[in-house]
């Protein structure tokens, strides 16, 4: 009895540390990600580490995740390339550091017209191509190390 | 057959059956997990969903008149773990047991989504792609190995109208022209 009850204990232990992936994280220095999108120049190419709440996860292949900002309305991608990290759906509303790089790719208009016919046609739901006005930026932050607490 | 060959034959056959028994439980799980995986576009191998919409009354709530009204309309675990206004027209709400609340003030409507993992092929899958690394690269690269024994072995199990000179030779060359019809089209 005494060694489940210590087996359940370790179990529950185990389930409350932070899940970890890649390499260590350093939480020590953070880059608020307001700041991060509001200088991209600055930040090309560099290694930064920062902070959200989790606010969405890839549920086919748990690929990337979303932070959210410290400013309202804003969040960034967390991208990693399929199976390097698997993000688990759980980490939804927890708060996650993510150690890497951010990475910026721009779609021109007629890319983005084409993506949203594909997901039209995928989904059944109709695309909104008025939306679609020109070429945009879209921020991914590649990471090397995430944790979730 | 001269003794040495006949003995090679049998040593052949008792490792293809043990190297087979050895072989079920790993090529369940690849099995069973390619399977579900193959057709990842039309569902989702890993977790089912529970999706639950409700419309309602078109008025202006905070995100606290949201939380009482929406705990009249669904099942919901009394602590949350955090929110975020995606834009403001979208909150989104999150509680433990993978649910999470969403809240379209333009359309007055309740989103609410309940994420469940599958049991066994939410493991298997994950076994499949590798998430796990460390020991398992060893398990599954000896697994690999143990198929391509089985695979090359099979070839010299059988002798006569059954085996690679005859109806062998024809499955053999079956299973080896549809990959390559493939093979060929990938740039």
């Amino acid at each position: 009895m005494k060694k489940i009850a210590l087996l359940i204990s370790l179990l529950v232990c185990t389930t409350s540390f932070a899940q970890s992936f890649g390499k260590k994280v350093s939480k020590s220095e953070l880059t608020p990600i307001s700041e991060l999108l509001a200088d991209v120049k600055k930040f090309e190419k560099k290694e930064v580490t920062i902070k959200g709440m989790v606010t969405n996860v890839c549920s086919m292949r748990g690929c990337w995740m979303e932070f959210a900002s410290d400013k309202e309305y804003q969040s960034l991608r967390i991208k990693v390339r399929d199976g390097d990290m698997v993000f688990p759906i759980s980490a939804k509303g927890k708060i996650a550091y993510a150690t890497g790089t951010l990475n910026h790719t721009t779609f021109s208009k007629d890319q983005l017209i084409s993506f949203a016919q594909k997901r039209a046609e995928k989904t059944g739901k109709p695309a909104d191509l008025s939306k679609i006005t020109g070429p945009e930026t879209y921020y991914q932050f590649i990471p090397v190390g995430v944790t979730i607490e | 057959m001269s003794k040495k060959k006949k003995n090679l034959f049998l040593l052949n056959r008792s490792l293809h059956r043990d190297i087979g028994y050895l072989s079920i439980g790993f090529t369940i799980i690849f099995a069973l997990s390619g399977l579900a995986l193959n057709h990842r576009d039309d569902w989702n191998p890993n977790y089912s969903m529970q999706r639950k919409v409700v419309k309602l009354s078109p008025e202006e709530r905070s995100s606290e008149e949201v939380l009482s009204e929406a705990k009249n309309h669904f099942s919901l675990p009394e602590k949350m773990k955090g929110k975020f206004w995606v834009d403001p027209n979208q909150l989104k709400v999150f509680y433990p047991q993978d649910t999470t609340l969403i809240y379209l003030k333009d359309k007055s409507e309740l989103h609410f989504e309940k994420i469940t993992p599958r049991f066994l092929l939410r493991r298997f899958n994950g076994l499949h792609v590798n998430e796990l690394k460390s020991y398992w690269i060893a398990a599954s690269d000896i697994y690999s190995l143990c198929l391509l024994y089985l695979a090359l072995s099979a070839l010299f199990m059988v002798k006569g109208k059954y085996g690679i000179k005859e109806r062998g030779g024809i499955l053999t060359l079956i299973g080896l022209i549809i990959p390559a019809f493939f093979f060929f089209q990938i740039i």
